[in-house]
């Protein structure tokens, strides 16, 4: 090595840390950029929110009419009544009841779902006869995954022996 | 192997190379980020997802409030102005005994959604559309959504803060849409429209 060289140990040092961390970096940096177009994210807000739209407008919905629940149908689904009773009894168009929410709306076993009626962010409960059934279904959903979730606003009236009307709530679908 | 010079020996004072490809990187890096129109660090509010929401959000209440009746009470709410609002529209959510309170606090307001509701309707020398304010938060961002539904108003319909007049005897003085036509029943045809954004 020739002994002419005008960079000293010192020199290399700071310069290489610099270059390395700089190289560094920029591999950490890149993946979160192409972030916002990864694909698989896409498909869990898309379940979300066909499968809030056809709970709300279809599935608890009072006849002929979007986002305004019927009592009778969302305590027989959240009770977990049998499909065919809850067809017989209240005309419900529903073929699954919450205990096999992946049945209801057509989605694959793999994918984790959760089911919340919510008021003002506490879940709220159906009143039949004395009985109180919690509008909620489905597990927890993880903390270290990402879930997608869609919310639509329904009206359900919580009690129909009850002199308060039909509340506003709020139906959430988490989709991981 | 590198050998240490004497100070005086020096021909460099640093390794200018190795800052010269650190900047490149750099520089390469911040050119991608312009590049890209959605990156990790983009407003939120531009998100496609939480617009879609907002736009659900406002459709419901929408349907919800006219099954309800509760969005045509709301626009009967008024009688030179609409009631309990300090400057003829609501500049907030209406309080507690507004028939839209409920819906639109579990909406939006709980969520930290700015929103306007506006009421359009024919004007009343029969030449296009005149607007009047529900509730005005302000002027919606790039990215706000909006929602609308038409409500049919009869001659018969009562109005003001306790329901004192009728459409059809009080209209044409009190209330801020004037009559359609010369018919008995209808009154007018007005457009209501849900501006939400995220603030």
């Amino acid at each position: 090595m020739s002994a002419d060289r005008g960079q000293t140990v010192l020199d290399f040092v700071v310069g290489m840390s610099v270059f390395l961390v700089a190289v560094g970096f920029t591999f950490a940096f890149v993946p979160s950029l192409l972030e916002p177009y990864a694909v698989g994210e896409g498909a869990k807000v898309i379940v979300a929110e066909r499968g809030a739209a056809r709970l709300a407008e279809s599935s608890l919905a009072a006849s002929g009419s979007a986002a305004t629940l019927s009592h009778a149908c969302t305590l027989a689904f959240f009770d977990g009544t049998d499909p065919a009773t809850a067809a017989n009894e209240s005309d419900c168009v529903w073929t699954a009841n919450a205990d096999d929410l992946h049945a209801e709306l057509g989605v694959d076993e793999f994918r984790g779902l959760n089911l919340t009626v919510t008021r003002n962010g506490t879940v709220e409960e159906l009143e039949s006869d004395g009985t109180a059934v919690a509008m909620r279904a489905g597990p927890a959903p993880p903390r270290g995954e990402s879930v997608a979730a869609a919310s639509r606003i329904v009206t359900v009236d919580l009690d129909p022996d009850d002199a308060v009307a039909r509340e506003t709530h709020r139906l959430t679908l988490r989709v991981w | 192997m590198f050998v240490e010079h004497l100070p005086d020996d020096r021909g460099q004072a640093h390794t200018l190379e190795a800052f010269t490809a650190a900047l490149l990187l750099v520089t390469g890096l911040i050119f991608a980020t312009q590049a890209t129109a959605v990156t990790p660090l983009s407003a939120s509010t531009s998100n496609q997802h939480v617009e879609n929401q907002a736009a659900i959000a406002a459709q419901d209440v929408l349907s919800t409030s006219e099954a309800s009746g509760d969005l045509k009470s709301a626009l009967l709410y008024y009688d030179d102005g609409f009631v309990g609002a300090e400057n003829r529209y609501y500049t907030g959510l209406p309080n507690a005994t507004h028939p839209l309170h409920d819906p639109l606090r579990e909406a939006f307001d709980v969520r930290r959604i700015a929103f306007d509701v506006d009421v359009y309707y024919p004007a009343a020398d029969g030449n296009g559309i005149d607007r009047t304010r529900l509730i005005d938060m302000g002027t919606p961002s790039d990215n706000a959504a909006t929602a609308s539904t038409q409500v049919a108003l009869y001659g018969d319909d009562r109005f003001g803060a306790a329901d004192e007049y009728t459409l059809a005897e009080n209209g044409s003085r009190r209330y801020f849409a004037a009559p359609v036509g010369g018919g008995d029943t209808l009154y007018t045809v007005a457009e209501v429209r849900i501006t939400a954004w995220q603030m």
